[in-house]
């Protein structure tokens, strides 16, 4: 009879143990979907920076993302995480594949698939790595390709990005080592990286520190180096900054001061670096909120320094890191397709803000905070009101000038033949109101209109270019 | 009486670990097939994620530990962050 009843509760403790699995694995699913239309004068889905023309006929197109990101969860601990994205432009491409008669690829790969039929192989990348925290320690590791923005806001690195990342937190300081590797040195002609591998490389290493000495204040401190040897044309230096964010009532101010050394030999926006050109450079940024009436009362100012004398062998010009592939001789970094953002403007078309994007369309008057090497001054003030739980509405107001000037840029006026001397690029106007159909579902209207400034007079064969302006409704799903 | 009550025992022991599938009562309609509504194997959205860690930490120190709450606050961070990097994350 015991041995029955020993049976029994042995059966009964084995099921219960089979019914609670000791190591459920957490399946997370989320995303986005943003479809937009533009009407626009400016913009045409891609990215860039936006150069003034003298008339154009407005552009109407629709461009949709959606981005899937899916976490395999074994516990509090452990867990990878993935992201994935889908780019198309209604009408734009579809099925690519090999043209048999020039051999060459018909580009119906990434940010294709919105052609007649879709049937493209478009789903791109966006993040894979394992995020883990080390046994009784208080470190936190992420290794592989993340996101990764600095502690200037952005304005130096804001990107999708591969390498190790380990930070920690001790009461109340925390701290952070990280690794990166942008691009390897690549045999052009092959597509090939130099062998051996990891020896001539575009690498950035980070180290940051951040301490809250009262609830109400954060101060911190970050280091980066830049270091790109892929070519024979090498450019290193380092960014050191400090930040701070505090509460004073009922506003939160914060900013970052930073400052860039090092030396570069490629030719960078058109500087005389061959014979290697110091880097010696700085940027600056203070912003405020303070929640006022139905909403959030902002002001915003960045300045980052430009370089006006490209032969004295000083490149002034504050370094942006941007996507720098495919050269066999050197590169031309704080170039096309930005790698860095600043997305406290609150701003549309005059600087880029990736807030305020969403999609592929990713032009701007100031595209990158290096500003084809002569810097930028950024100011700005907005408000985001909150009508009722379901309709919102923001309106900003922002100006934008050069630090300094220099000829890589055409600003030349056609009446004298020479460069405009004025730094001041224009003024943006622009809104954004919003209603929330479901929790999940939000339709959106976003306008902006920009006042060119006198840093275009004339440029575009005798006369003013035309103010660029956009129009955007969209739909935003998250889940 | 010793053999009864082990056996109680152990079918109250698997009855707690059999999940509970019916929450829909017969009468009700399937609004899982229907609607997608009340499935046992739901999942949320980041949104319904945010909402529930909102007020399991409203609850506070009466129902939670410290490093409960500590845990909550953290994965209410990860959660906001997630949902402002789908949009913002260039």
């Amino acid at each position: 009879m015991k041995k029955k009843l020993i049976v029994l509760s042995a059966a009964a403790a084995l099921s219960a143990a089979a019914a609670v699995p000791a190591f459920a694995m957490e399946n997370e699913f989320h995303g986005m979907y943003k479809l937009k239309y533009f009407l626009t004068n400016s913009e045409n889905g891609g990215a860039g920076q936006l150069v003034p023309v003298k008339s154009t006929t407005a552009a109407n197109y629709f461009e949709q993302r959606a981005r899937l990101f899916y976490s395999a969860k074994a516990n509090d601990d452990l867990k990878l995480v993935t992201g994935f994205e889908i780019d198309s432009v209604f009408g734009d491409k579809s099925q690519g594949g090999i043209d048999d008669a020039s051999n060459k690829n018909t580009t119906a790969f990434r940010n294709s698939g919105g052609g007649l039929e879709s049937d493209a192989v478009n789903l791109e990348t966006k993040w894979v790595y394992l995020d883990f925290n080390i046994p009784s320690t208080p470190v936190n590791v992420k290794a592989g390709i993340q996101p990764y923005k600095d502690a200037f806001k952005g304005i130096f690195l804001d990107a999708d990005i591969a390498g190790v990342y380990a930070s920690a937190k001790y009461g109340n300081a925390q701290t952070a080592i990280g690794y990166f590797r942008p691009y390897e040195a690549m045999v052009v002609s092959t597509g090939k990286a130099v062998a051996p591998r990891g020896t001539d490389n575009f690498d950035i290493a980070v180290l940051e520190g951040k301490y809250n000495v009262s609830k109400d204040l954060t101060v911190g401190g970050a280091y980066f180096l830049y270091s790109d040897y892929r070519t024979n044309a090498p450019e290193t230096f380092h960014t050191f900054g400090v930040n701070a964010e505090a509460k004073v009532g009922p506003a939160v101010i914060s900013g970052f001061a930073a400052y860039q050394t090092g030396f570069s030999k490629q030719t960078t926006n058109g500087l005389t670096a061959g014979k290697g050109t110091t880097v010696n450079a700085w940027a600056a940024n203070v912003a405020g909120k303070v929640k006022t009436g139905p909403g959030t009362a902002k002001v915003a100012f960045l300045y980052t320094s430009g370089d006006q004398d490209k032969t004295d062998g000083v490149d002034h010009s504050w370094q942006s890191v941007s996507q720098t592939k495919y050269s066999a001789t050197a590169f031309t970094p704080n170039g096309a397709s930005a790698a860095n953002s600043y997305n406290e403007s609150g701003m549309m078309l005059l600087n880029r803000n990736a807030a305020q994007g969403g999609t592929t369309t990713d032009q701007n008057i100031i595209y990158t905070t290096n500003n084809n090497g002569q810097g930028a001054v950024i100011i700005t003030a907005g408000y985001d009101a909150t009508i009722t739980p379901k309709l919102y509405a923001n309106a900003n107001v922002g100006a934008g000038l050069t630090s300094e000037n220099n000829a890589t840029v055409a600003h030349v006026d056609s009446a004298t033949g020479s460069n405009n001397g004025s730094h001041y690029l224009g003024t943006e106007i622009n809104i954004e109101t919003g209603y929330k159909l479901y929790d999940n579902l939000t339709a959106s209207f976003q306008a902006a209109y920009l006042f060119l400034g006198t840093y275009y007079k004339n440029t575009t064969s005798g006369k003013d270019p035309v103010d660029p302006y956009t129009a955007r409704v969209a739909l935003s799903y998250a889940f | 009486m010793k053999k009864t009550a082990v056996m109680m025992l152990a079918a109250f022991a698997l009855s707690a670990t059999v999940p509970a599938f019916a929450q829909m009562s017969k009468e009700e309609k399937d609004q899982c097939l229907l609607a997608s509504k009340n499935c046992a194997t739901e999942v949320n959205t980041i949104q319904q994620k945010i909402k529930k860690l909102n007020a399991e930490i409203k609850k506070g120190k009466k129902v939670y530990s410290a490093d409960e709450l500590k845990k909550l606050q953290d994965k209410l961070k990860e959660a906001n962050d997630l949902l402002d990097k789908m949009f913002t994350n260039p």
